[in-house]
C-alpha cells in the first residue's frame, strides 16, 4: 500500500531525512516514533505531497507522490500537527468547505457531513462555531475533515497531542473504528505506551533515519534480546551474582540494598529461564526473577540517543 | 466562477465580521460628508445659470477622485492578508491537498475582495444619482468611470495577493501592498517630476512644443481616470506636457499596463501557493 525507498531531504546543509526505506501494508496502523527534529514531520509532508524529496521516492497506493500528486491527494486524508481551522465558520459549514474543494457533489454533501459528524461524536456541536470548540473537539473535527474524500490512507501526524487523558482515548477508539472500516493509517506520537496498543507496525526515526522498523512483535522481540533482568534473593546476594555473572549473555551485574541484583542480559526467553534454573540449582533462595521493562518506550529510549531533542 | 469553494467560504466569512459594516458605514458617511459638503459649496451662490451644467460635472470629478482614495485605501487591506492569514492559521497547506489549484484559491480570493468594493460601488451609486440631478455628465462616461475604478480595485487587490503571497507575516504583506499602492499613486508622479527635471537640466527643454512625460506616469490610476472624466485634465497629472504614447489614449496604456500587472502579479502568486511549497516550513 505504501512504499518508501531511500528517502531523503535536505534543508540548505541540514540533512532532515538520510534515506529512508520502509513500507506498510494495506490495513495496518503504522506508528511512526521519534524525538522532535527526527524527520517523522518532513516524511509525513512527502507522503501527504506537500514537499518534495531531494532523494529517493515514496508511494502512496501504488502512485508515485512526486509525479503524480493531484493522484495521491485523492486517496490520502492529512491531518498535521496543528488545528488549521476557520473559526469564523460553523462546524458544518467548515466540513462542507473542505467537502467542496475536493469536488463532491452538493447533494452528497449534507449526508457525508451527518455521518462524519457521527463518527466522530460531534453531531450535536453540528452548528457551533469552530472557534466554540474544544482542543479534543476540534482535533476530532479537523479528523473529519481529512475523511471527507473517503481516503483509503490516513497520515496523522500526532493527532494526540495536547489532548486530555479523556480526549486522547476518544481518539485512540476513533483510529481503531477507523483501522475496522480498513483504513491504512500512519500515526506519529510522542505518547509511546499509546502507539504500541494502538499499531500494529512500528518505525523507530531518529535524525533523520530509520533505527528500527517492524510488527510490534518483532520490536518487543527486538527489545528482549538486550533486556534488563531484576533478580530479587532473601540471602546469598553474592553467590547469586557470581553464578550470574558466569552465564552466557550477561553485560553487567550491578548489586544493590536488600538483596537485589539489575540484570543487563542478551539473549532470548530460553536463555533467560536458563538463567533462573541455575540460580535455583544452585540453591539460592530467590524471591523475585523480572523484567524491569518491556516496553516500547524502553526500546525507543535505548536506540535513539537523544541526538535530536 | 460562483461554484468556487473560495470564494464562497470568503464571501461568507467576510460578512461574519464587525469590520464588515463599519467599513460599509464609514465609506458612505465619508462620501456623504465630503460630496454634500461640495454640494452645499457649491450651490451657496443659487442653483441657476450655466454654472449649474459645470456644477453636476465637477461633483461627479470629485466623487470619482474620492472613490479612487476610497479604493486606494481599503484594496490592500481588503487583500494583503488573505494567503499569509491562510499560512498564519496553518490552513494553507490543508488547502493546497485539497482538489483546488493554486489559481482557482488565488482568483476566490482575488474575486472575494473585489466583490467586496463592488458592493461599496453598489451602495454608493444613490450619490452619483444627485449627479444626473445638476446634468453634464453622461451615461457612457460614468461606465467609463466605474470600469477603470473597477480595473485599479482588481491592480491593486493582485498587488495585496501577490505580498501576501510572497511574505509569511500579513503585517509585513500589509505595509509592503501600501508602499506599493502609494508607489503607484504618488511615487509615478515624484518619478515623473525627478526625470522631467533631470531632461531640462541635462538636455534642455524641447524648441516648441510641450517637454515630453517619461513612459513612467502611464502606471499610475489618476492618469487612466483623468483621461475619462469630463474636464478631467484637472486632475491628469502633468496634462501640459506631451504624453509619450500618441497613437492610445492615457487610459488605453494604463489599462494595458494593469493587465500585464495583473498577469504577472497572479502568475507570481499561483507559483507561490503551489502545494509542494504551502507546506516547506521545516517541522520535526
Amino acid at each position: 500500500m505504501i512504499r518508501v525507498a531511500g528517502l531523503a531531504k535536505q534543508y540548505g546543509k541540514f540533512e532532515a531525512l538520510k534515506g529512508i526505506t520502509f513500507s506498510i501494508d494495506e490495513g495496518s496502523i503504522f506508528g511512526f516514533v521519534g524525538p522532535n527534529g527526527a524527520g517523522k514531520t518532513t516524511t509525513m509532508k512527502i507522503m501527504a505531497t506537500l514537499m518534495t524529496p531531494t532523494a529517493g521516492q515514496a508511494f502512496v497506493d501504488d502512485i508515485d507522490v512526486t509525479r503524480h500528486p493531484q493522484k495521491v491527494r485523492q486517496v490520502v486524508g492529512y491531518m498535521p500537527d496543528f488545528f488549521g481551522v476557520y473559526d469564523r465558520l460553523k462546524v458544518t459549514e467548515y466540513l462542507d468547505f473542505y467537502a467542496s474543494c475536493y469536488r463532491i457533489a452538493a447533494n452528497r454533501r449534507r449526508n457525508i457531513i451527518a455521518d462524519l459528524l457521527e463518527l466522530v461524536d460531534l453531531s450535536h456541536k453540528a452548528d457551533a462555531y469552530v472557534d466554540s470548540l474544544s482542543r479534543g473537539m476540534k482535533q476530532r473535527l479537523c479528523l473529519a475533515r481529512c475523511l471527507v474524500h473517503d481516503p483509503k490512507v490516513l497520515i496523522l501526524d500526532e493527532p494526540a497531542s495536547g489532548l486530555d487523558p479523556r480526549a486522547r482515548v476518544e481518539m485512540r477508539e476513533l483510529l481503531r473504528e477507523l483501522k475496522k472500516m480498513g483504513k491504512t493509517i500512519i500515526i506519529s506520537s510522542h505518547i509511546l505506551s499509546e502507539l504500541s496498543e494502538l499499531c500494529t507496525h512500528v518505525g523507530i526515526i531518529e535524525a533523520g533515519e530509520l533505527a528500527a522498523e517492524g510488527t510490534v512483535e518483532r520490536i518487543t522481540e527486538q527489545l528482549s534480546s538486550d533486556r534488563l533482568i531484576q533478580v530479587r534473593v532473601s540471602s546469598g546476594q553474592e553467590t547469586a551474582a557470581d553464578i550470574i555473572r558466569e552465564q552466557p549473555g550477561v553485560a553487567v551485574v550491578t548489586e544493590t540494598a536488600d538483596g537485589i541484583l539489575q540484570v543487563s542480559f542478551s539473549g532470548d526467553s530460553a536463555r533467560q529461564t536458563e538463567l533462573l534454573r541455575k540460580l535455583i540449582n544452585a540453591g539460592i533462595p530467590v524471591l523475585s526473577f523480572a523484567e524491569t521493562s518491556n516496553s516500547l518506550e524502553d526500546l525507543f529510549m535505548r536506540i535513539t540517543k537523544g541526538v535530536v531533542q | 466562477m460562483i461554484g468556487n469553494p473560495v470564494l464562497t467560504k470568503e464571501l461568507r466569512d467576510r460578512v461574519r465580521t464587525w469590520r464588515s459594516p463599519m467599513v460599509i458605514t464609514l465609506y458612505l458617511g465619508l462620501l456623504a460628508v465630503v460630496g454634500g459638503f461640495f454640494i452645499f459649496e457649491q450651490t451657496r451662490g443659487g442653483m441657476g445659470g450655466p454654472r449649474v451644467y459645470r456644477m453636476g460635472i465637477e461633483i461627479f470629478n470629485v466623487m470619482a477622485v474620492l472613490q479612487i482614495g476610497i479604493i486606494a485605501f481599503l484594496t490592500p487591506g481588503l487583500t494583503a492578508g488573505v494567503i499569509s492569514g491562510e499560512r498564519e492559521r496553518q490552513t494553507l497547506p490543508l488547502l493546497m491537498i485539497t482538489r483546488m489549484s493554486p489559481l482557482a484559491v488565488a482568483t476566490g480570493k482575488l474575486i472575494s475582495a473585489i466583490s467586496y468594493m463592488l458592493l461599496l460601488t453598489v451602495i454608493s451609486l444613490p450619490f452619483y444619482s444627485v449627479v444626473f440631478f445638476f446634468g453634464g455628465v453622461s451615461l457612457s462616461q460614468f461606465f467609463q468611470v466605474s470600469g477603470i475604478l473597477m480595473v485599479a480595485t482588481v491592480l491593486l487587490g493582485s498587488i495585496g495577493m501577490f505580498f501576501s503571497s510572497l511574505f509569511k507575516r500579513t503585517t509585513v504583506a500589509i505595509i509592503v501592498t501600501y508602499a506599493a499602492t502609494f508607489m503607484l499613486f504618488v511615487g509615478t508622479i515624484f518619478l515623473t517630476a525627478f526625470i522631467m527635471q533631470i531632461t531640462r537640466y541635462y538636455i534642455g527643454s524641447p524648441v516648441t512644443g510641450p517637454q515630453t512625460v517619461p513612459f513612467v506616469i502611464y502606471f499610475n490610476p489618476l492618469v487612466a481616470l483623468g483621461s475619462v472624466l469630463p474636464m478631467g485634465g484637472n486632475i491628469l497629472p502633468f496634462s501640459t506636457g506631451n504624453l509619450a504614447v500618441q497613437s492610445l489614449t492615457p487610459w488605453q496604456v494604463n489599462l494595458l499596463l494593469d493587465a500585464a500587472i495583473i498577469l504577472l502579479t497572479m502568475g507570481l502568486t499561483v507559483w507561490l501557493i503551489r502545494p509542494n511549497r504551502a507546506g516547506t516550513k521545516r517541522r520535526g
